[in-house]
Parts: structure tokens; C-alpha cells; sequence
């Protein structure tokens, strides 16, 4: 196998699969990159079993060949050999070796037949979204997953896909984000995905501006090709809980505030706080609300006062203000609505105007106050 | 014998002969060699002695030594001291009433002569020479002047020689020396700046030089102790109790080590060792015993130890107040002391003390540092530690007995408990008014100036200790948190770190202010066995306190609908299935169900060993562990803090 590569056509091919490379990995053949020269052609693949990726790049082929090499070696030397012409070579002992300029640097090798082999993928069905849609609803969902790898089926965004609309819905059993896509079209079965979080983190890389973009499903699989990276993901097995049931129905009183002076109040607030709870204390009346925190383990206390409209019954509930901080961000309009019904039961957080063919809510689940 | 043939048969009243009631008095005084070492040492302390030597020959049942360098006594002196009721130390009915001598009962050396061949060798200063007087089989040899320095020799040989019953009841050699053992470690504890000698068979077993307490239990028991020992020092009005108690990792499984003293008096007293032992609170477990040397400061009229010719025993007239006393102070040593990196605070002490010094007339020995509580101190001061309020203190360790430990309302006695409200460095900086900068200079603290020079000595430590409050902290194999501090190194366990927290915070949920409860989105429906099921109805209620909203909705089905707020959402089953399970392992310990709840959901909830954890975690981990009442001992006695300081570390390194 020898070829020769600019290093900046390389680097920048190369470091769209490393970050496929797990970190830490009971196999170490993991932690290498596939290597495979046909012709002019060079293809480069990363898997951690559960997530592969594939990409390709022109070079100038002088001999096929294929081999394993070490991600992170080969990633810290091509990016300290900045402009320069790379020469690949692998030797009769396995070792690769790099010439640039006046270095040669050995490297080596796995033989490839050790290398899992990309998953077998047959295709069933596809859908296809914009993929500037796709990247806002990953984006405005993906925080409220849970971490809880004892519950998997949580620890995944959940695709609902449907004729008329494609739904993501995520939960860590605290917090639930549903995004409604409606400008969506699908002639198949009505399917559920749960799509792993790193799948998702790989595809939001590399999604381009514009365009649609195709996820193809298999029997418990997902593959999307985009311009310069083919991603296949597993999907993670179990049942998604039943989460319209626990979207209120009732929520009838309904707070109004700007967005960036309440999340501005509960940042202040936050810091007073306890550090472990975090919770803070909201106390709504018709034309105000006051945000509160207080730490009675650690001492201090802080409150502050805004004007909002509020067309319900006053009260006082109690919220973690990370997680009342993490909805905020995804807000981005002006003002926001809360929507309150019984005690203890979710409130609802939406954007004061819903963007075209879209449903985005937020359910939050309060702290009971001692 | 042949005085009481004489006697019985022909009158049933006689005043008894003087050889007689001696040997009666001697059955009450002296049991056993110990006992004759007691009454001669006391008799050598009494005699201002700053050097006692006590010479033991086959356990003290040939011979017992004692000498001294004393007053001493002459020639006039000497046939008076074996005479019954001589003493020199009180002259009147109304002196009984406020005995501060050790002997004053005028028993022991006539009580000893009349079951033992007793030699006395004595010189007083003033004196050219010293005599010798000895009283064998009742008949006195003596007094002839002899060369001696001055102060007294006492030899005692052949001790019951004349009782064959009171001779055949001694114990083995081993085990009467193990009483002279104790009765040597009782007086060398209670007068450590006395020298003190002990040589067996001629071999010296110990030649204690001269120190301060501290000095003294390392000399006795080892260098090893120093690391887990904790000064005590509390009392309102006129009692006091000072001294050393040991930590957790002192604790034995049989008694032997457990030093408590009157007016430095050595005394037992079995309910002042339980006020010790329930200080430790939850710390302890049952049959473990904890190490301690206490010495209480009482006005003399507040007790009569004159209960027995052997005076251990102790009568108080507040005996309730003496043990609340005792209970507060282990547990401000345990708690409070040990954070502070000093006594607790006390705004009567000046007070106190000059009570005290003015009745008891005793000095008490001041105790160096204890070396630990130094990098405890910076410790504190590295992490910052606020607040807390009075009514945590009480909720967490009231004194009712009867009802669990944690959860009485009562308030109890603890003007003497004050803590101040304010920040970490308030606290530092309140702490010279109240004797608080140097604990062990709290006693000749006295006059006004030396407060203010205290004061201001703390302020600038405190100054200078600021500077290090940014330091590095790390995380080793997810287990273990690591900071470095002036002294040295600290090493925090992050589960009993946080199992603490939790377990305080649980405790204080049932009593106060209820632990706030996250609502979950899905109930988490858990299917229970019948026994289960049966333990969480019972717990239900406390649960509740804590956060988690449970609730049965069919047969042995029930749901969780929330969970306790800042807890890291795991499995909120498992966690509830290893709740119960703990909790009836610890039911069955009959502890009550509020601390069994606590206790469990502390140990289930809180993070583990492999548990990663950001910087900022660990702050705030260490920062609410600073918050807790015992810091440094996790709910089932396991350290969580270990300081290593620098010299610990050069040791290793060979580095001397």
C-alpha cells in the first residue's frame, strides 16, 4: 500500500471519523483507523461497534493495500506536519510509513482483516428532512437526555415518524422536549427510532447548509450518507415510555415573561441556591413574578422581582434552576409562556410564537417545597 | 487471733484493740498489692513529690516500693504516721466536707502494718539526716537515723503474711500486676508533671520524664494515638470537664483503657461512662469502648467520695448535671472541637476558670497541640466554612435519653454550646474572645491584654491562611479526593464524604425543615414483596421527609413519584429496593425507624467509589461536608477525612 496526500486533504478527512474513535475501549483494535486504497481512491472507517463512519478521499494511488493504524498517532503527527506532502508507504512488517519532507515517521500497523467490517446494511425505508430543520430540532433537543444508563431506551432522542410529521421527543424523567416537524412527508409504516446521542452528535458535525437529508432504516439500524461521510448508528433497543400521557392537558393558567430578563433573574437567583438542589422558588401573581433562592445548609439568600402577566390563581412553585436554565436557552423568542395546572404536575414552557410548521413545547416537573 | 480468743468468750462489747480494727480497716483499704501502691503513691502526691518511683517484686506480693523526693518526715513524724486516724491533712469534721488531699483518712499506713512488714525510710529537708522506723508483726523498730535525701521511701514485703485467707485469694502474679499496671497509669495520667517510675523485678518498665497530657498518653500508649486524639473542654458554672478523648480508630472491644478522674482523683463511675460513650453518638457501636482520659473539675462540695475507705467510688449532688456535662463535651470534642481546630466556644470560661482554680486549688497540666488539629484547621480555611445555626446542633445530638439520639426536641443544657452564626472567618475571628485562638492557653487566660494579643495573633493567621484558598484539587481512581494544605496533604473518601452529608441532611429533614422532593415526570411503579411491603408502609412517612413521594396503589405495587431534590437521578427502583433492604438490617438493630430511614438512604444514595466528579463537584462536596457535624467520621465510624502531613510524608520518603 503506498499513496501520496496532501496534509490538509488528509487531516481534514481524517478527523471527520476519529471522533468515531471511542475514547476508552475494551478492544483495542478500536482505537485504529481503517485505511483502504483502491486506486486513486482512499477510504477511511471508524467504529465503536455501535457507531461506524466512512469517508473517502483522492489521492494519488501508487499500490492498494489496506491496514489498521492508530488514530491518535496518526492524528498528532499529520496535524504537526502543516503544508506538507505526505508519502504513505506500509512496509513488509505492517509499519506505515509517513515521509514529509525530510521526516519519516513508522507507524505501526493492524492487519485489516482484524478490523470489524462495516455493518451489513439492509435498507427497508427512508425519510428525508431539511437539513437546516434537522440541526435546529437535534439542537433544542438533545440536552434533556437522560444520562441514566440504566433506563437506555432515555438516553436517545426519539423519532416518531409519521405521514404528515416527523416528532423528536426527548426525557430525563424531570424535563421532556417534544418538537412537532410538520413540513414533513412520509408514505411508509409509521416508524420509532431511538437514535443514541453520539449518532446524533456525528451527524449534527457534518450536516451541510442546505439540502435534504436521507436517514435510511434497517432492522435495527440507521444510515444516513451525507456529501463527504457515510454514518451508521444502532439504534437503542427498548420501549420509549409513554410520554403523551404525561404532557398536561390542563394547563390553563398562563405566564407570560421576557425571555432574557427571567433567565437573567434566575442566574442571579441560582447563586444562591443550594449547590447540590439548586432549587429556587418562583412566586407568581398576576402582574409579577419574584424568582428566590435561599440555601439554608450553606447560608445566603437573594430575590428579585419582574413584571409578567399571569391570568391564574397566585402561587409559589419550586424548580431546579439548571434545568429551568437549560429550557431558556431554547427559546430564542423575545417573550415566553409558562403554563401552569395542577400543583405538582408538569408546567409547560413554549416560545410566545411558534415557528412555521412546528410544535415545540417543554415540560418541566416542579420541586415540591417543604 | 489470740487478742479475739481472749476476747469472745467472756464480754460481747469491747472497743476493739488498735491491732485489731487496723486489720479490719485493712480489709476495706487494702485488697491487693495495687491497692497498697494506690494508698502510697496518693500519700507521695500528697507530699508535693515531683519524682515517684514504684518498685514492684514478684507483682507486689513480696515486696512494693515506693520513694519519693517529697517533704518527707522526722524522727517525731514517723510512729505517728502508722498510728490509725493520723494525718496531717485534716484537722477537723468540717474539713471532711472539702477534702482536697488524696489521703486524708489517716488509714493507710497503719491499715498496711497490719498486714505486712512495712519500713519507712524518710527525710525532711530541714532535717540533718533521715531516720528509719519499721513495723513488723505489730512491734515498732525505731525511729534511728539513717543517710537518705530528702523525701520518703516506703518498703512493703510479704503483704497478707499474716492473713493466709487474703494471701490465698490473690490473683496470679500476671493479673496482680496488671492492677499495679493500672493503678501506675491512673496516677502517671492524672500527674503528668510528675516524673514516674515503674521497675519490676528491677527491670524498669517506664521512666516517664516530666510532660504535659498529651506527652504523658504518648508515653504510655505510643506515638500511635497522638493521630486520633481530641481535646475535651467544656463546663458551665463550676464544673468543668477537660482532658482527651480518643477518635474513632481508638475504640477497643473490652475496657482497660478509660481514664477518669476527680480533682484528679482516680474514680469510676459507671454512669459517667455511659454520658461518654452516648456522646459518640452514632459514632459508636454497641461493645466498643472508646479510649479517654477525662479529669472533672467539681466543687468539692458537690460530691463525697468518702464513700469508701478506697475512694473510687463518687457520690454527686447533681449527678444528671455532671452527665449532660460529660455527653456535651465528648460530642463538641467529636464535632465541633475537631473542626475548629480548637475548644469549643465558651463565654463563661474566664469565668468558670477562676472558679475553679479558686475551690479545686489544682493545676492542670496544659496539653500541647494536637498535632492533627492544625491541618484541620487550614483545612477549614482552605475550603471556607459558613454558617450553621444553634437549633442544628441540637436537633442532631439533643440529650433526651429514651428517645433516639437525633430526634428529641428537648433542648437540653448547652449554654456551654454555643456556636456563632456568620461566616467561616467570623467565626475565626470571634473565636480570641472567647479563649478560642489556642484552646490549651485558655486556662492562665486571664487578663484583658492577653485576649487582645490573641486576637489579633488569629486575625493575622487567618490573613495569611486566605491566601491559599485557591488550590488544586483532583480526583484519584474515582474514589478518592485529594487536596493539598499547608500541613501537608487531606484525602477525602467521596462516598462517606457525601453519605455524611446526606445522612445529616436526612436527619435534620425529619426533625426541621423537610427535604424538598423532585417530581418525576413517570412514576416509577415498583412491585414489593408482602415483607417489603410491610417495612415501607412503616417507612412511608419518613421517606416522605426526605423527598420521595411514595405511594401503594394496589396490593404490594406502589409508586414513587418523587425524589429527593439534588440527588443524581440512578435507578430510582434499585435505589428504593436497597433502602428497604438496609433499613431492615437496621430495624433490626432497633434503632428508631427516623435514623434507620436516614442512615439507609445516606449509604444508598450517596455517590459511589468509581463515581467521576468535576472540580466543581468536589468543591461543593467538600464544602457541604464542612457543613456537617462530623466531618471526619462517615455514620458507621469510618474515617473520611486523612490528613497526611508533610513530616508523615518525608518519613516515607526517608527524608528526615
Amino acid at each position: 500500500m503506498q499513496f501520496t496526500v496532501s496534509q490538509s486533504d488528509f487531516l481534514e478527512t481524517f478527523s471527520r471519523v476519529s471522533p468515531a474513535v471511542p475514547s476508552k475501549s475494551t478492544l483495542p483494535i478500536l482505537s485504529n483507523v481503517l485505511l483502504k486504497l483502491e486506486g486513486d481512491l482512499l477510504q477511511l472507517i471508524a467504529t465503536d461497534l455501535e457507531l461506524s463512519v466512512l469517508t473517502e478521499i483522492k489521492v494519488s494511488g501508487i499500490k492498494d493495500g489496506s491496514i489498521a493504524v492508530p488514530a491518535k498517532k496518526v492524528g498528532d503527527i499529520i496535524r504537526e506536519l502543516e503544508g506538507m506532502e505526505l508519502d504513505f508507504f506500509l512496509d513488509e512488517n505492517m509499519h506505515m510509513q509517513i515521509k514529509a519532507g525530510e521526516g519519516e515517521y513508522h507507524v505501526p500497523g493492524i492487519s485489516a482483516q482484524d478490523f470489524p467490517s462495516l455493518p451489513e446494511f439492509t435498507g427497508a425505508s427512508n425519510f428525508s428532512i431539511e437539513a437546516k430543520r434537522l440541526k435546529s430540532s437535534i439542537t433544542r433537543t438533545i440536552f434533556a437526555v437522560s444520562k441514566d444508563e440504566l433506563r437506555p431506551a432515555l438516553t436517545g432522542v426519539f423519532f416518531e415518524i409519521m405521514p404528515q410529521e416527523l416528532k423528536f421527543v426527548t426525557t430525563d424523567g424531570h424535563r421532556l422536549v417534544r418538537i412537532i416537524d410538520q413540513k414533513f412527508e412520509y408514505d411508509g409504516e409509521p416508524q420509532e427510532l431511538i437514535v443514541p446521542v453520539k449518532a446524533l452528535d456525528m451527524i449534527q458535525r457534518n450536516l451541510p447548509e442546505e439540502g435534504d437529508i436521507v436517514f435510511s432504516i434497517g432492522s435495527n439500524q440507521i444510515m444516513l450518507k451525507l456529501d463527504n461521510i457515510t454514518i451508521y448508528s444502532r439504534l437503542i433497543e427498548g420501549k420509549y415510555p409513554h410520554y403523551e400521557s404525561v404532557i398536561p392537558k390542563d394547563n390553563d393558567s398562563h405566564l407570560i415573561v421576557s425571555t432574557e430578563l427571567f433567565t437573567k433573574m434566575i442566574r442571579r437567583a441560582q447563586i444562591f441556591a443550594n449547590p447540590i438542589s439548586h432549587q429556587i422558588v418562583l412566586n407568581i401573581s398576576s402582574n409579577s413574578i419574584e424568582i428566590s433562592a435561599e440555601d439554608i445548609e450553606l447560608g445566603g439568600r437573594g430575590s428579585e422581582k419582574i413584571s409578567a402577566s399571569f391570568n391564574g390563581d397566585d402561587r409559589v412553585v419550586g424548580y431546579n434552576a439548571t434545568y429551568v436554565l437549560e429550557l431558556m436557552k431554547q427559546i430564542d423568542t423575545d417573550e415566553l409562556r409558562i403554563e401552569f395546572g395542577a400543583e405538582k404536575k408538569a408546567g409547560i414552557v413554549r416560545p410566545i410564537e411558534q415557528k412555521e410548521n412546528e410544535d415545540f413545547m417543554m415540560l418541566i416537573m416542579p420541586v415540591r417545597l417543604n | 487471733m489470740k487478742n479475739i480468743e481472749k476476747i469472745l468468750p467472756t464480754s460481747s462489747i469491747r472497743v476493739l484493740p488498735e491491732g485489731i480494727a487496723n486489720r479490719i480497716a485493712a480489709g476495706e483499704v487494702v485488697e491487693r498489692p495495687a491497692s497498697v501502691a494506690k494508698e502510697l503513691i496518693e500519700n507521695a502526691l500528697d507530699a508535693e513529690a515531683s519524682h515517684i518511683t514504684l518498685s514492684v517484686q514478684k507483682s507486689g506480693i513480696d515486696e512494693i516500693l515506693i520513694s519519693d523526693n517529697g517533704w518527707g518526715m522526722d524522727a517525731d513524724d514517723l510512729p505517728l504516721a502508722f498510728r490509725r486516724h493520723a494525718t496531717s491533712k485534716i484537722s477537723s469534721a468540717e474539713d471532711l466536707l472539702r477534702i482536697t488531699h488524696l489521703g486524708f483518712r489517716g488509714e493507710a499506713l497503719p491499715s498496711i502494718a497490719s498486714v505486712a512488714r512495712v519500713e519507712v525510710i524518710s527525710r525532711r529537708e530541714d532535717r540533718e539526716s533521715g531516720v528509719r522506723y519499721s513495723v513488723s508483726g505489730g512491734k515498732p523498730v525505731g525511729p534511728e537515723p539513717v543517710a537518705r535525701e530528702r523525701g520518703t521511701t516506703v518498703r512493703v514485703r510479704t503483704l497478707f503474711y499474716n492473713v493466709p485467707a487474703r494471701r490465698k485469694f490473690l490473683r496470679t502474679p500476671a493479673t496482680e500486676y496488671a492492677h499495679i499496671v493500672k493503678t501506675f497509669r491512673q496516677y502517671a495520667l492524672a500527674y503528668p508533671e510528675i516524673q514516674w517510675t515503674l521497675i519490676k523485678d528491677k527491670n524498669t518498665v517506664w521512666n516517664l520524664q516530666s510532660t504535659d497530657l498529651t506527652g504523658r498518653i504518648s508515653q504510655l500508649f505510643g506515638d500511635g494515638v497522638l493521630k486520633d486524639l481530641h481535646n475535651v473542654s467544656s463546663g458551665s458554672g463550676v464544673n468543668l470537664v477537660e482532658g482527651i478523648i480518643g477518635g474513632t480508630n481508638l475504640f477497643k472491644r473490652s475496657r482497660g483503657d478509660q481514664f477518669l478522674f476527680i480533682n484528679r482523683r482516680p474514680i469510676q463511675n459507671q454512669s459517667l461512662h455511659h454520658a461518654v460513650v452516648n456522646g459518640f453518638g452514632p459514632l459508636i457501636h454497641p461493645g466498643q469502648v472508646p479510649f479517654y482520659v477525662l479529669f472533672l473539675r467539681v466543687d468539692p462540695e458537690e460530691f463525697d467520695v468518702n464513700v469508701h475507705p478506697a475512694k473510687h467510688e463518687v457520690r454527686f449532688r447533681d449527678e444528671g448535671g455532671i452527665y449532660r456535662m460529660m455527653l456535651v463535651a465528648t460530642r463538641d470534642a467529636l464535632g465541633q472541637s475537631i473542626r475548629d481546630g480548637s475548644a469549643p466556644i465558651n463565654m463563661n470560661i474566664k469565668e468558670n476558670e477562676k472558679q475553679v482554680h479558686k475551690t479545686a486549688g489544682l493545676q492542670f497540666p496544659k496539653p500541647p497541640k494536637a498535632h492533627r488539629v492544625d491541618g484541620i484547621r487550614e483545612l477549614e480555611l482552605l475550603f471556607g466554612r459558613p454558617a450553621q445555626d444553634q437549633t442544628k446542633i441540637d436537633t442532631i445530638y439533643p440529650d433526651k435519653p429514651g428517645k433516639s439520639h437525633y430526634m428529641s426536641q428537648e433542648k437540653g443544657d448547652h449554654s456551654n454550646v454555643q456556636m456563632s452564626p456568620g461566616s467561616g472567618f467570623n467565626r475565626n475571628n470571634e473565636a480570641p474572645l472567647a479563649g478560642k485562638h489556642d484552646p490549651h492557653d485558655h486556662l492562665p487566660l486571664t487578663s484583658q491584654k492577653d485576649v487582645k494579643h490573641l486576637e489579633h495573633q488569629s486575625l493575622t493567621s487567618v490573613d495569611n491562611k486566605l491566601e491559599l484558598q485557591r488550590v488544586n484539587i483532583w480526583q484519584l481512581h474515582q474514589t478518592y479526593i485529594l487536596s493539598q494544605v499547608k500541613s501537608g496533604l487531606v484525602i477525602i473518601d467521596q462516598h462517606v464524604a457525601h453519605e455524611r452529608i446526606l445522612f445529616e441532611r436526612a436527619l435534620n429533614a425529619m426533625q426541621g425543615r423537610q427535604w424538598s422532593g423532585q417530581q418525576l415526570l413517570f412514576p416509577v411503579e415498583v412491585k414489593l414483596d408482602p415483607a417489603e411491603s410491610a417495612m415501607m408502609e412503616e417507612m412511608t412517612p419518613y421517606l416522605a421527609r426526605v423527598g420521595f413521594d411514595v405511594e401503594k396503589f394496589k396490593d404490594d405495587y406502589w409508586l414513587i413519584r418523587s425524589f429527593p431534590s439534588g440527588i443524581k437521578l440512578k435507578n430510582e427502583e434499585k435505589l428504593l429496593r436497597e433502602i428497604i433492604a438496609d433499613y431492615r438490617m437496621e430495624h433490626a438493630l432497633k434503632i428508631a425507624p427516623e435514623e434507620s430511614v436516614a442512615a439507609s438512604f445516606a449509604c444508598k444514595a450517596a455517590i459511589k467509589a468509581g463515581d467521576p466528579l468535576n472540580t466543581e463537584e468536589m468543591n461543593a462536596l467538600i464544602d457541604e461536608l464542612f457543613q456537617t457535624q462530623y466531618p471526619f467520621v462517615c455514620p458507621h465510624g469510618r474515617p473520611i477525612v486523612i490528613n497526611l502531613t508533610l513530616d508523615e510524608i518525608n518519613k516515607l520518603f526517608g527524608r528526615t
